[in-house]
């Protein structure tokens, strides 16, 4: 099928939706159906960045109002501060968007050069709010607070939050809000169509092609904002059944839902003494760790397909051991329900990567807190807001090892590797590796800055596998959690906002970011007779 | 590099008959019971000169130990291999149980001498295994919390294990066996460190004892300048380069090469260490007049960029940063003192030697002091290892390039989706099943250092020590990091928990895949006993 092809026939699809939806920043839907060319970029460059900086821009805009509503109570400045940032953002992402994108001209790499932007955008326009309320007086700190809150990541700067006005607070978990929103677009939406792990962006496998979230980026964009919407307003409604307040309902699902993990408190869940809210917030968490398509099916009333996926079965598996495990190990004098509530608390916590808290793990028993550690770094099921390097990664590299050892001992058999009933390809084993590369990469680099820096090495390794993972909480010397980075050293801070960063995009878009970047100096820096000599020399 | 090593693993049994008795001999074929016999043979000689040696020492008495363990090893020995034959081709399965089952059975009965002797009672015979299998598999971890106790016939068999452990037995046995050219690279494949075995020569039996005599010439080089620096007597000479040609780290003192205190012992274990972190392939090339091999080699260009990187990061960061005692007290540091401690630690680190350095518990030569930044460097060393084809432990660097270039291969797909990138280290191009095989071995290693730090935190110990104990297992180190450092043992942690890293040092010195596969012939035998029942 040629490129061109492919762009008339879902070009037309497109019209058809956007006949209902009408968002401008999909003028075409272009943007997405370009994802299917491999066509090479030609003539004219691209805004693919302004673009990503433009659907920024333009998502904040409601955000920021809902902020300013908050923020009536709490004086003039923060709320003209939020309401105009929100007449801005509206503009300004408006007349970003104004120039439609070629499908068939765009490339993966642009495209998640883009996506790393965008986070980066979200930080820089989280900063300026910060800035501008007088909630930081410092950049480096807002710089920090906000990439925490892209992220979705839990390691606050706050020690006590409450300090803090709501109108901010509120856009705090705002900001986490937007980044697993950006998170769960670009799994569902984006990165399937780049060529991306197709063979995990379903965890129903087999079925994938017949029940996927969707066939088509734009309709698949629809129903990630649908279904996180919905997931929003239900787990609203749970907090204020069990009795959180109007304000902290608001923020609590704000972060839970993105597996954001903030809180208006300084201890976190735990401030409200209450089984009801944690249990709440254990299904909220699961649901946001869950992959997107399963609650969709969940939604459409196809639970017994639902729960045939693989990935839920592995998930579900893991989870029920670890709670068990750290339940055994940690019984003591307290009831029980108590103590299960408590385990599996922290289990979903830090598996669904979302960082909240109810009691300190980091001094629990060793074997507790090193299976903690291992499901904090590997996080929930693909296709969800959750970071890490996920459950079905683990599983289809363990089915790769067993391929090799089998290969031992026959050598010249020819045998595939099998993740569930499906036969995943050799480019998808190699991705998974890379990822495994890539994100140990990430964790060795920030420990050896973390622990150059101040950091203890535990505490240099757990901050840093952490922040890979977008979870928060960290190991701390002498057996503690560290829930807040305010003991941090300000360049060991600096250290963790790129690493969070990278985390939350799944390290693939940053790097070709980076990679860009450079191209991009040393094509500046470099004469042209040099480059041309070199080309030269390298087609030689 | 050639790379070989494959290709003659694909057999299957060829002039046995249904029966197991191969033809034109009475004997039972039975490749696994005849190379562990034959490996506990080899046993022989070094019991007995450890046997001479407290047979002449005048302070202890574990003569009886000795003379029993030499007469399990001769009768165990003869016993399995008389008998048997590995018949005309060896099974890829009964080669992996042959290397795994020849371990073990040799580190049971090098357990022997330290139970049977004054070193361990019965009640702790586990310990003793523990210290058999640090030695078999040239790891250097130890149990004893003072090592000058003991007698020095049986202190010289601590060392000795750890050089056997270092080429290994089955490479011994392919040297003296010629039945074993058939299956005999398969058998050093499987063995020796390393994602092949390099022909030397044509005949993988003259390969093999070239290897030996290489590694023979390295310790009595070794020992040899040990012994004419001043300090350590001909004992010591010889008992340190047993270790150091085998990366193995055992010492007879309790402060290790400490007790020294000598800059010359010190630069020649670390130029023995080194040495022996590199191909022994290498050496052989350079030997017969090719010394530029070292250079062309990739991955003994990183491994040496890495070192030299490493010493030089090392030396800055020590010289600058503040180093506190265990008392915290501050610790003066010159240059030349950060110099002399980096440079050791991280040749004995990055080689998987293990040697301490310290001079008293407080000096900086315990690199446990160091700040946590070159903590983490040092358990990066640990983890990479040395070259392939030499006595050092770890993933290897060669490993480590390969699953990196094959990560980045996947970065640059992403630019060129239709591109034909193959995986190369210089301008050397590494097979697909190669680059696999490695990618595999990464991902295990990883897996089963995890595993095993679970259940080394699940007795209780803490993180730190037990992650840091499990790559120093898996990775035939020694000492690690926290409590369990090189001015310690490894008595911080529980008794199951030690049994956990015995297995592991076990593992990662036959390069897991043996381990993990020793009871298919095994579980085959018994499929095939039990049809024929049927």
């Amino acid at each position: 099928m040629t490129s061109g092809s492919a762009s008339g026939r879902f070009g037309q699809g497109h019209r058809k939706l956007l006949g209902r939806v009408r968002l401008p920043f999909f003028k075409s839907g272009a943007i997405f159906d370009s994802f299917r060319s491999r066509k090479p970029q030609t003539g004219r460059r691209l805004p693919v960045y302004r673009y990503a900086v433009g659907i920024v821009t333009l998502s904040a805009a409601l955000p920021l109002a809902v902020s300013g509503l908050f923020a009536i109570g709490d004086g003039l400045r923060p709320t003209v501060v939020f309401l105009v940032a929100a007449a801005g953002a509206t503009a300004g992402g408006m007349w970003l968007c104004r120039e439609r994108v070629h499908a068939a001209k765009l490339s993966p790499v642009p495209a998640l050069a883009g996506l790393t932007i965008a986070y980066l955008w979200l930080v820089f326009i989280s900063s300026g709010v910060y800035l501008a309320t007088g909630a930081f007086d410092r950049l480096d700190d807002a710089l920090y607070e906000s990439a925490v809150g892209a992220a979705t990541s839990a390691l606050t700067l706050l020690e006590d939050p409450a300090v803090l006005d709501d109108g901010v607070l509120v856009w705090r978990s705002a900001t986490q809000w937007l980044g697993g929103f950006g998170a769960l677009a670009a799994s569902a939406a984006l990165l399937p169509f780049l060529g991306g792990s197709r063979e995990f962006a379903d965890p129903r496998q087999r079925t994938a092609r017949k029940a996927a979230l969707a066939s088509r980026p734009v309709q698949a964009f629809k129903r990630v904002a649908v279904i996180y919407g919905a997931v929003s307003v239900v787990v609203t409604v749970a907090f204020w059944a069990v009795g959180l307040s109007f304000r902290d309902g608001i923020i609590h699902t704000f972060s839970t839902v993105s597996t954001g993990g903030f809180s208006p408190y300084a201890d976190s869940i735990a401030h409200f003494d209450s089984v009801a809210v944690e249990i709440v917030m254990i299904i909220a968490m699961l649901g946001a760790g869950m992959s997107l398509a399963l609650v969709w099916m969940l939604g459409r009333g196809q639970a017994f397909e639902a729960l045939r996926a693989y990935e839920l079965r592995v998930f579900a598996i893991v989870l029920v051991l670890a709670t068990g495990w750290i339940w055994w190990l940690t019984a003591d004098s307290r009831s029980w329900f108590r103590e299960a509530v408590d385990s599996a608390f922290s289990v979903v916590s830090l598996a669904t990567t979302t960082g909240a808290w109810i009691s300190d793990w980091g001094s629990w028993h060793p074997g507790a807190v090193t299976v903690l550690s291992i499901m904090l770094v590997v996080g929930g099921m693909v296709g969800s807001v959750a970071g890490g390097l996920r459950w079905i990664r683990v599983a289809g590299l363990m089915e790769f090892v067993w391929r090799e050892l089998q290969r031992q001992l026959h050598p010249r058999s020819v045998r595939t590797v099998r993740v569930g009933r499906t036969i995943i390809s050799e480019a998808a084993v190699d991705r998974i590796h890379a990822q495994l590369v890539f994100t140990m990469g990430a964790g060795v680099t920030g420990a050896i800055l973390l622990t150059a820096f101040g950091s203890t090495v535990v505490e240099g390794v757990s901050l840093a596998s952490s922040a890979v993972a977008t979870t928060g909480p960290a190991l701390g010397d002498g057996g503690t959690t560290i829930v807040t980075a305010a003991d941090l050293s300000r360049p060991a801070r600096l250290v963790l906002i790129p690493l969070m960063i990278a985390g939350r995009v799944a390290l693939y878009p940053a790097l070709v970011l980076a990679a860009v970047s450079v191209h991009f100096v040393t094509r500046r820096v470099t004469p042209t007779r040099v480059r041309r000599a070199m080309a030269v020399r390298r087609t030689r | 590099m050639r790379v070989l090593g494959r290709t003659d693993r694909s057999g299957v049994g060829g002039a046995a008959d249904s029966f197991g008795v191969d033809r034109g001999s009475t004997k039972k074929v039975a490749p696994t019971a005849h190379v562990v016999g034959l490996s506990l043979l080899f046993l022989i000689p070094g019991l007995a000169i450890a046997l001479a040696i407290e047979w002449a020492s005048a302070t202890s008495h574990d003569e009886w130990a000795l003379v029993l363990a030499l007469a399990i090893a001769a009768v165990a020995g003869f016993g399995l291999w008389l008998p048997t034959t590995v018949g005309a081709q060896i099974s890829t399965a009964s080669v992996f149980s042959a290397v795994a089952f020849s371990w073990l059975a040799c580190s049971m009965v090098g357990a022997v001498p330290y139970v049977a002797g004054s070193m361990f009672d019965l009640a702790h015979f586990d310990d003793a295994i523990f210290e058999a299998v640090s030695g078999f598999s040239a790891t250097g971890s130890t149990v004893l919390s003072d090592i000058e106790a003991n007698g020095r016939g049986i202190l010289m068999w601590r060392q000795i294990t750890q050089f056997y452990g270092g080429m290994g037995m089955v490479v011994l046995a392919v040297t003296v066996l010629p039945v074993l050219g058939v299956g005999g690279l398969a058998l050093m494949s499987a063995e020796a460190p390393g994602t092949s075995a390099d022909r030397l020569a044509p005949r993988v039996t003259e390969t093999a004892r070239m290897l030996w005599k290489l590694y023979l010439g390295v310790t009595v080089a070794v020992a040899a300048l040990l012994w004419a620096v001043p300090g350590p007597g001909l004992y010591d000479a010889v008992a340190h380069a047993l270790t150091t040609a085998s990366t193995g780290g055992f010492s007879t003192y309790n402060a290790s090469v400490g007790h020294f205190d000598s800059w010359l012992v010190e630069s020649v274990i670390v130029i023995g260490l080194f040495v022996c972190g590199m191909n022994f392939t290498l050496h052989h090339r350079a030997l017969r007049g090719d010394p530029r091999s070292y250079w062309r080699s990739p991955d003994t260009r990183l491994y040496i960029l890495i070192t030299l990187g490493a010493i030089a990061f090392a030396t800055v960061v020590n010289a600058v940063a503040t180093v506190v005692d265990t008392a915290g007290q501050v610790i003066e540091v010159s240059f030349a003192g950060a110099l002399r401690d980096s440079i050791f630690n991280v040749v004995t680190l990055g080689s998987s030697g293990g040697f301490g350095n310290a001079r008293g518990s407080d000096s900086l030569g315990n690199y446990v002091l160091w700040a946590p930044v070159l903590q983490i460097m040092l358990l990066i060393l640990m983890v990479v290892g040395g070259s392939v084809g030499s006595t050092a432990g770890g993933a290897k660097v060669f490993r480590a390039q390969v699953a990196f270039v094959h990560a980045v291969r996947r970065l640059k797909r992403l630019r060129h989706p239709a591109a034909v990138l193959p995986i190369k280290l210089g301008s050397q191009r590494v097979p697909t099943e190669i680059a696999h095989r490695v990618v595999g071995f990464m991902t295990l290693f990883l897996m089963i250092t995890l595993a095993g730090t679970v259940l080394v935190t699940a007795t209780g110990a803490p993180l730190l020590e037990a992650f840091s104990a499990s790559i120093s297992a898996m990775s035939n180190m020694g000492p690690a990091l926290g409590d369990a450092g090189p001015t310690s043992n490894f008595l911080v942690f529980s008794r199951p928990a030690r049994m956990v890293l015995a297995i592991l040092m076990m593992i990662g010195r036959l390069e897991l895949f043996a381990v993990l596969l020793m009871f298919a012939a095994p579980c085959a035998s018994i499929r095939r006993w039990a049809s024929g029942q049927r």
